[in-house]
């Protein structure tokens, strides 16, 4: 007997003492019936929260994203992620990456990191971060440059 | 799409490029901060002095003497790379080098950016500023 599982959240085709044995496939559930698996709080530490890649250069623009409303661009190499969903607090984990800055910088030197709010962008605490967005910095070369591939995710 | 800005904490613009739609992008302007709805085409795509931009009456403009500020460090920054190679033969005493080439070189690099410098300071437009500094890359 198939399981179906009804709008009004009642499941059918289980017979008492719980799932039949044996593999239970897509044709057993009604299609579209499922689009979220619910998992534990240590599985959801796995999970990129958000991640966006974006184009610093020319006319700034997202390539692609997930859970983020917007980026703002704040001046050269200077730019805020912010969040659709905030994030439970501010202990997150952004993960960078970015490409050369420049046709003659190849193999050279290359930053995106946090922007922080000391006189020098390696100074001070990064209380850039919270719930809702996170402030980066692109450079190269001990100054902020615009970076083609911005990329930034969030684990939490 | 549209963009949306709003001066920053600078005096500068900030433009907010949303992932889907403008209205839920505006949460993301600062509490209390007055912003604009505009054409992703107003604004300038040439990001050379994007620090120099400022909030104008119908759009972004650029402030003229922040363009000046970004151009005298640039013009600093070129002058700096073409010193490089010259300053190395001087100050470690290369043997074989000829020092007195090496400072003959740096004079007329120095005697370039100068003129530079004052094409900068003389510039009505960013476009003057720019164009000085890429022409003699």
């Amino acid at each position: 007997m198939p399981i179906t599982i009804a709008g009004s959240g009642t499941i059918t085709g289980i017979s008492a003492g719980g799932l039949p044995d044996g593999v239970i496939t897509t044709d057993d559930i009604a299609a579209n019936a499922v689009t979220y698996a619910k998992i534990g709080t240590t599985e959801q530490g796995q999970l990129c929260k958000a991640w966006v890649n974006f184009n610093g250069t020319s006319t700034v623009a997202i390539r692609a994203s997930y859970n983020v409303s917007s980026i703002t661009d704040n001046g050269t190499g200077d730019y805020t992620v912010n969040f659709t969903t905030a994030m439970p607090d501010s202990n997150y984990c952004p993960v960078f990456g970015t490409n050369s800055w420049s046709a003659t910088d190849a193999g050279g030197d290359r930053t995106l990191k946090i922007k922080t709010n000391g006189t020098a962008i390696d100074n001070g605490s990064p209380t850039t971060m919270t719930t809702s967005a996170l402030r980066v910095i692109t450079g190269g070369f001990s100054l902020d440059r615009d970076h083609v591939y911005c990329l930034v995710s969030i684990f939490r | 799409m549209n963009r949306i800005i709003y001066q920053n904490e600078t005096g500068g613009v900030s433009v907010i490029i949303p992932t889907e739609s403008v209205e839920l992008a505006l949460k993301d302007v600062p509490e209390g901060v007055a912003y604009e709805i505009v054409d992703v085409d107003d604004i300038p795509s040439d990001r050379y002095f994007r620090n120099a931009w400022v909030m104008g009456d119908c759009c972004v403009e650029h402030d003229l003497d922040r363009c000046k500020e970004i151009g005298h460090d640039r013009r600093r920054q070129q002058r700096a790379e073409e010193f490089k190679p010259y300053d190395e033969v001087i100050a470690k005493q290369i043997p074989g080098a000829d020092a007195v080439a090496a400072e003959e070189a740096r004079q007329q690099i120095r005697d370039k950016y100068a003129l530079i410098q004052d094409v900068i300071e003389g510039a009505s437009t960013p476009d003057e500023i720019k164009t000085a500094l890429e022409v003699n890359q």
